[in-house]
Formats: structure tokens, C-alpha cells, sequence
């Protein structure tokens, strides 16, 4: 389903276009992770989560952040969204630092069903969003017809949420993010509620809709098959408290497709490669599980 | 333990006619020529009622009076319940603030507040007004905050992410997702301020459905005690069948969520 | 002043002892400013007395045998009062959810009878019998046993399906059945029906009281007006408020150990 003409070589990688010349160090990377280190502290207990974790997204990178469950992989996009911030260290959007969610960032959660309104029909939760001063009303009806055909849901606008299979309700909930039109799109694990057959079709989708926007995506996964294959890089994190363990490029064709990339002996060997260094995080965890009092 | 048949038409309507046609009947028929002082025959009850309350000047007098107060209210009580129990479920500190003072008037019996509303306002309107605000506002309140506080986590974050307006948080997040717990406080509120109306009448007013009644029996009239106990029992109904109408409507996604997930 | 304490929680919550603090703050500083206000004259005394006023009142009133007395009748007559909703209120929701002909037969009279409110049958009880216990016990009854009887029967239909499937499974006896699935399950709906039935029985008692002048609190406000006390009628308000808050705290201890399991519980207990 990857839209070949908008993957080649357009947008991607070497699309290093910056909006923003103010000079300032890092600036041609869209999203930067300086040393950030996160500890949650409930009463007297605090527990430490991510620590001095460091990476960098440049503009229309499809990275993929993959670890063990309750490493941190959450929390650390809540970092980089604005939801909450760092103890230590700092996130930067566009050469600024995040402190509260930035305007041309979306986030795409987990569980679709808690994240759309069941009290608004599909067209009015993508349309809420749409803010006065950048979608002027009379543009809005346009952007959500084309947002809906984008993720299949064509004519579905007038349907409520809970009428919708829960494939298509995360397919509603990428429209909407879709429809927001931002720059950085960040996924926690999107797809981990919808049965296999659309976890395929909606992978092809968003991978499709990257491409072709030239979007930049952060994607948090605990499934390797689905980094290796959708991402440009796969960050894992790993320990506890966690960092970025290994940092790999996937240098595979830039164009994906199910059979023939998940065919490529290269594929297997970085599959390989990330499964064993997951393997290594989880042993890791549950070694060093516990908590630190404060 | 067989899953039950629906009952559907007729067999319905009858089977849920038959007891409360049978009861009016019965009385009919035995209060019928009856001389007993205290039970006067329905037929002469009702014709009283039409007489007094339907060709006469008492609903007029009495009624409109009594449904006007009722409604100013409970509607000050909805608006103002709803929007101040908004604020305070947004605002954890001023909630905290108050915290002692809500729990004690949701649990205070409210006609303990008569002489003191009666010693302020004096008799009247204004004081039956009041009364019913200072009744019924703090189920409302108290459903309105709980409701706002439970704003699912990820609902929360959703609403920052895409950075909504406080407006738009409020109408189309907090709103909405508190109203099945507002309804069911204006639910509590509605049967308090229908008690609160007939009391506020009966103790501090000199005409409306609650005096008229307590006026009766206190001369003496047995058939306008009857008379005024039925209309009370009447028009109790309606409003709930009003309400509930009203509910239905602003909650129709809800209850067809309900009825297309089978969740409750 | 307590903007430490509070923008350390960005997600709208605050610790328990914050909580307690505020709530505090706010009761005390509102008695004070009560307080400054009727000093400084700015609510006539005669309206609104002093907070100090209301105080010395209640203490005259708590040492008079009068005032224990009507706070006695009142309350024994609610807790006799819900004693005999639930006696009437478990057999006929057990009735009305066993068999269907019930349920229809019984709808339309319950519908209509559930929303009148019980104070307008005072006069008419006054009529009919005096200013008995009775009469109040009934008007009690009638005006308070709508909420339990509509929870009882929302608690029966909510039986899980899934637990009864699985008592036949396990061929559970009758009594086994109530008392593993059955009670534990309606449980909860009982306890809601109880705080709601419990208030309006109270605000019942009172006016019946108030406008009959039998014993209870609600006479004692009728007098404290009569007689143009305003501090007593003050003093009785923060009586009464308590002796609400004592009911539902009773209906919320009694939650505490009967809804261990229930997750409204858990939660508190893990907050
Ligand atoms: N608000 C919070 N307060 C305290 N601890 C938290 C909070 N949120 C998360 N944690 C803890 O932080 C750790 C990491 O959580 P996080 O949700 O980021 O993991 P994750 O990698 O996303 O896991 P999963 O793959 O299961 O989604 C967990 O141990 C979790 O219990
Ligand atoms: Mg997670």
C-alpha cells in the first residue's frame, strides 16, 4: 500500500529543508534528546526511569524506539510531547525546548478507545483540534474529507466512534492526527490492540502517509518486526533505569512492502540483531527490578 | 434462569394497566355515596378538582405561582450547581478550600434552614426560592465536580496534545463526559426540590399548591385535602416524566452507545 | 498561601495531608470572616448572629434534656424508618424481579407513586390519623422507600450473568447462591439506596415534625422561630447538618468492610 511514487527519494532522508535558520547548535535536527532523565516519585518512594537518554530525529526520519515492557518507552514520549518534563536534561522541537506540546506535534495514543470522544461523531474529533488561526473554518470540511479518505474511512465522518471496529477506530484516531497536519507525529505502540491483518494494513498506511508527506514519525513499538520494517533507524532502550542502548540505522530500501522487505536477508540480520539486544534489556530488567528509596 | 420474552402491545399495556385501573375503580365504586368524614367519594374529589383547579381561577392563582417558583428553583440550581461544580472540579485548591463546608450542606437536612431563610426573606416567593436553591444545589455540585474529576488520564493528555482552547475543553470534553453523574445529580436535586417546593409553601407562603393543601386540612375541608394531596401527586409525576424526557435527549449518545457496545 | 503545597501536581490532584489542610484553612477562615462580618456590623445580629453566639447557644441547648430528647425522637424514628423500608422494600424487589407479571403489574403505580413527594401526604395523614408516631413513621416509609426499592431491583437485574453460570456449574445450592452471588452483588446498590432513602427519611422527619410540632428536632426549629432566637435556630442548623453527616458517615462505614472487593473501595484504599 506504500505510496511508491511519493516514497522514492523525496522526502526522506535527504530532505534536510530547514524552517528555521537561526543557527543555534542542533538545529537541523526536528527533535533532540539531550540527556534526558525522568524519576517518578510517589510519596516516599521514587522511582527512576529513564536516565541520560540522548538521541536526535532529523526532519522526515521514520524512528522507531523499541525496549522491554515498562522500560520507559512511554514516558519518555510524554517528555518529548510536553505532557510532562524531564527531571533532568531537555527535549528540543525545532531548536526549542518543550515545555508545554508544541503546535506542529501530534500524538497518536495506545488505546483508541479512551482517546477518541464517544459523544462526537468520527468528522467532529478530527475536527475539534482544528484550531481557528491555522484551519479556517471553511477549509475544514476539505481537510477532514481528505484525512478520512487518507486512513479508508471515506463517508465514515457522520459515524460515532464506538459504531466503528477497533481497527477503525485507530484509523479515525491517525485521521485525526493526519488532519492536525503536523510536523512530528509521535505513535505509542498504535497498533498493539488491533488484530494482525490490520496491524499489516495499518503499518502500510502510516508508512504510506510518512512518505508521502514527508512526515517525521516517532514510533514506539515492542514489536521488532514492525520497527525494522517501518523505521529509517530503530532506537533501543534498555536498563533501569533506561538509556538508548544501540542506536541502529536500518539500511534497507527506502521503499517497503510486507514480502519482498521482510524477504531481505538484511532484514533477518537486523531483526536478529534488535531481538538480541531486547533479549539482553529484559534479562537486564529483571535483574535490576526494584525500587529506589528516596 | 431462561432468558425472558419481551412482552410487546397490547399484553403489555394491559398487564401494566390492569392493577392501577382495577385500584381506581375499586375506589370509585366504594367510595362511591360514601359518608365516612374522611373519605369523601372520588367521584366528588374529582370534581372538585376541576371545579376549583381547572375552571377556577386556582391555577392561576395557586398553581402557576407554585410551577414558576419550582422552576426558577431548580433552575438556579442546575446553572448555578453545574457551573460552580465545573470551576471547583477544575481547581483542585479551591475545592479543597470548601471541601468541609459542601459535605456538611449535602448532608444537612435543608428544612432545617426554614427559620433562618424565613427570618432573612420573610414569606414569599423569594424565600421559597431559596429554599429550593439552598436544597437541591449540592447534589448537583458534588456530581458536577466528581464528574469533571474523572476525565479518563488519556482523555487529559489527548486535550493537551492537541492543545484545546479551555472553551473547547470545557463543552466538548468535560461537559459531556461528566453528564450521565450531572443528570444523576439533577435527578436527586429534581425529588429534593419537589419536596422543598411543597414545604417552602406550606411554611412560608400564602397561596401555591403546598399552602392551599396544608391550609385544608387545617380548616377542616377533607374533600381539598384529597383534592390538593392528588394534584401534588400529579404534577410530582409530571415533572419527573419531564425531566426524564429532557435527560433522555441530552444523553441519547450515551444510551445508544450503551445499547450498540452493550457496555454499561 | 498554598501554592507550594499545590503546583507540585500537575495532573489536578493533591496529597491527602494538602487536602486536609486546605479544607481547614477554608472552614476556619470562613468562621472568621463570619465572625468579622457580624462584629463589624455588616449582617445585622439580629439576621445573622456572630459565629461566638451560635456557639454559647449550642451550648445551652446541648445541656437540656429537651434537646437530647428531640434529637433522639428524631433519630430513633429514621433508623425505625429504615428498618421497615428494607423489610418492605427486599421482598418486593425480590418480587418484582422474579416474575415479570409482578414487574409489569406493579410499574405504572410505582412509577407514579415514586416521584410524590412524601411531605405532600402530611396533611392528608394528619387528617386521617392525628399527629401520631405512626403517621410520621408512615410518611417516613412512603416518601424514602421509592430510592432503595429502585436500586434493589437495578441490583437484581445486575447480577452478572457470568457468576450465576458459573453457581450452576458448580451446583450451588439456594443459599449458596445468595450468599456468594446474590448479597455481594447487590450489595453495593443496597448501600446506594440506603444514602439516598436515608436523607430524604431525614428531611421528611423534620418538616413533619416542624409543621406538627411533635417531638424532634424539627419542633425545636419551629420554636427557636416562634420565639425569634435567631442563635438558636443557628445552633440547631449545625445540629441537624450533623446529624446528616453522622447518617451517611454511618452509611459509609457501613460500605467500608461490606464492599471490600469493590473497586470504588479499592481505589480509596490505594489512593
Ligand atoms: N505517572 C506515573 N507515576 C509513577 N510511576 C509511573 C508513572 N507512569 C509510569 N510509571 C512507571 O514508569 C515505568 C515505565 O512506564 P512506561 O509506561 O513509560 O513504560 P513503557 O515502556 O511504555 O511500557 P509498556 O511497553 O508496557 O507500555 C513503569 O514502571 C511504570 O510503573
Ligand atoms: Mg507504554
Amino acid at each position: 500500500m506504500a505510496d511508491p511514487d511519493a516514497a522514492g527519494d523525496g522526502g526522506v532522508v535527504t530532505d534536510k529543508t530547514r524552517t528555521k535558520a537561526d543557527g543555534i547548535m542542533g538545529e537541523q535536527h526536528i527533535l533532540d534528546l539531550q540527556n534526558v532523565g525522568k524519576t517518578y516519585s510517589t510519596g516516599a518512594v521514587s522511582a527512576r526511569i529513564l536516565d541520560g537518554v540522548e538521541f536526535t530525529v532529523d526532519r522526515g526520519e521514520f524512528v522507531c524506539v523499541v525496549g522491554p515492557s515498562g522500560a520507559g518507552k512511554t514516558t519518555l514520549l510524554k517528555c518529548i510531547a510536553g505532557l510532562t518534563s524531564p527531571t533532568t536534561g531537555r527535549t528540543l522541537f525545532e531548536g526549542e525546548e518543550v515545555t508545554e506540546p508544541p503546535a506542529k506535534l501530534a500524538v497518536i495514543f495506545q488505546d483508541y478507545s479512551r482517546s477518541l470522544l464517544p459523544w462526537l461523531t468520527v468528522a467532529k474529533n478530527i475536527e475539534l483540534p482544528l484550531q481557528k488561526a491555522r484551519f479556517p473554518a471553511k477549509e475544514r470540511p476539505d481537510i477532514i474529507t481528505e484525512a478520512l479518505s487518507n486512513v479508508g474511512l471515506e463517508g465514515k465522518g457522520s459515524v460515532y466512534p464506538w459504531e466503528m471496529s477497533g481497527g477503525m477506530q485507530q484509523r479515525a484516531a491517525i485521521a485525526r492526527g493526519l488532519a492536525y497536519q503536523p510536523d512530528v507525529l509521535l505513535m505509542d505502540e498504535p497498533f498493539a490492540a488491533v488484530d494482525a491483518q490490520t496491524r499489516i494494513d495499518l503499518e502500510d498506511l502510516v508508512l504510506g502517509m510518512s512518505r508521502r508527506l514527508g512526515m517525521t514519525v516517532l514510533f514506539v513499538t515492542h514489536d521488532i518486526d514492525e520497527a525494522v520494517y517501518m523505521a529509517h533507524r530503530v532506537v533501543v532502550l534498555s536498563g533501569t533505569p533506561a538509556k538508548v542502548a544501540r542506536d541502529i540505522p536500518v539500511d534497507l530500501p527506502d521503499e517497503r512492502d510486507q514480502v519482498t522487505t521482510k524477504n531481505l536477508p538484511r532484514y533477518g540480520k537486523l531483526r536478529a540483531e534488535v531481538f538480541g539486544l531486547i533479549q539482553e534489556a529484559k534479562h537486564a530488567v529483571t535483574r535490576d527490578i526494584g525500587m529506589v528509596r528516596a | 434462569m431462561t432468558a425472558k420474552t419481551t412482552l410487546r402491545g397490547w399484553r403489555l399495556v394491559l398487564l401494566r394497566a390492569w392493577l392501577p385501573v382495577t385500584l381506581v375503580v375499586l375506589w370509585w365504586t366504594l367510595s362511591a355515596g360514601s359518608e365516612a368524614l374522611y373519605f369523601p367519594p372520588l367521584q366528588e374529589i374529582l370534581t372538585t378538582l376541576v371545579d376549583e383547579w381547572i375552571l377556577g381561577p386556582r391555577w392561576r392563582d395557586d398553581l402557576l405561582p407554585s410551577l414558576a417558583n419550582f422552576t426558577i428553583g431548580f433552575g438556579v440550581s442546575v446553572l448555578l450547581g453545574t457551573a460552580l461544580g465545573v470551576l471547583l472540579g477544575m481547581s483542585p485548591v479551591v475545592r479543597a478550600l470548601f471541601a468541609p463546608v459542601l459535605t456538611f450542606f449535602r448532608s444537612l437536612p435543608s428544612p432545617a434552614l426554614i427559620p433562618i431563610v424565613l427570618g432573612i426573606l420573610g414569606i414569599g416567593a423569594g424565600m421559597n426560592i431559596s429554599l429550593i436553591v439552598l436544597g437541591a444545589i449540592w447534589p448537583i455540585l458534588l456530581n458536577t465536580i466528581d464528574g469533571v474529576r474523572s476525565v479518563d488520564t488519556q482523555l487529559r493528555e489527548m486535550v493537551r496534545s492537541y492543545r484545546l482552547t479551555r472553551r473547547q475543553v470545557i463543552t466538548y470534553v468535560i461537559l459531556p463526559n461528566a453528564g450521565p453523574q450531572i443528570f444523576a445529580g439533577y435527578r436527586i436535586s429534581l425529588q429534593i426540590a419537589i419536596i422543598l417546593i411543597v414545604v417552602s409553601e406550606m411554611v412560608g407562603a400564602t397561596h401555591g399548591l403546598g399552602y392551599y393543601v396544608l391550609e385544608s386540612q387545617q380548616l377542616f375541608m377533607v374533600t381539598q385535602t384529597w383534592v390538593g394531596t392528588i394534584l401534588l401527586g400529579i404534577i410530582g409525576y409530571l415533572l419527573t416524566l419531564i425531566f426524564l424526557r429532557i435527560e433522555r435527549r441530552v444523553l441519547r449518545w450515551q444510551i445508544r452507545m450503551r445499547q450498540a457496545t452493550g457496555a454499561s | 498561601m498554598s501554592q507550594v503545597v499545590v503546583n507540585r501536581r500537575a495532573s489536578g490532584t493533591l496529597s491527602r495531608q494538602a487536602e486536609l489542610t486546605l479544607g481547614a484553612v477554608g472552614l476556619i477562615g470562613l468562621v472568621l470572616l463570619w465572625q468579622v462580618a457580624s462584629v463589624t456590623g455588616l449582617v445585622s445580629e439580629r439576621v445573622v448572629p456572630a459565629p461566638t453566639d451560635v456557639a454559647g447557644a449550642l451550648g445551652r441547648l446541648v445541656t437540656t434534656g429537651d434537646f437530647w430528647g428531640a434529637v433522639w425522637a428524631t433519630v430513633s424514628i429514621t433508623v425505625i424508618g429504615m428498618v421497615v423500608i428494607l423489610l418492605i422494600a427486599v421482598p418486593a424487589a425480590m418480587a418484582i424481579h422474579a416474575s415479570r407479571i409482578v414487574e409489569h403489574s406493579t410499574w405504572f403505580l410505582i412509577e407514579f407513586l415514586k416521584p410524590i413527594p412524601g411531605v405532600a401526604l402530611i396533611p392528608l395523614a394528619l387528617l386521617l390519623w392525628g399527629p401520631t408516631d405512626g403517621v410520621k413513621l408512615f410518611l417516613i416509609v412512603f416518601g424514602s422507600l421509592w430510592p432503595m426499592l429502585t436500586q434493589l431491583v437495578y441490583g437484581l437485574r445486575e447480577i452478572p450473568g457470568l457468576a450465576l453460570e458459573m453457581a450452576r456449574v458448580y451446583r450451588f445450592g439456594f443459599w449458596q447462591r445468595i450468599h456468594r452471588i446474590t448479597i455481594p452483588s447487590v450489595l453495593p446498590f443496597t448501600l446506594t439506596g440506603l444514602r439516598i432513602s436515608v436523607t430524604i427519611a431525614l428531611i421528611i422527619a423534620i418538616v413533619t415534625e416542624y409543621i406538627v410540632g411533635m417531638s424532634g428536632l424539627g419542633s425545636l426549629l419551629a420554636l427557636a422561630q416562634l420565639n425569634g432566637v435567631v442563635d438558636q435556630a443557628f445552633a440547631l442548623l449545625l445540629v441537624s447538618g450533623l446529624l446528616g453527616l453522622a447518617f451517611s458517615g454511618a452509611v459509609a462505614a457501613l460500605s467500608g468492610p461490606l464492599l471490600f472487593w469493590h473497586p470504588s473501595q479499592r481505589e480509596r484504599r490505594n489512593a
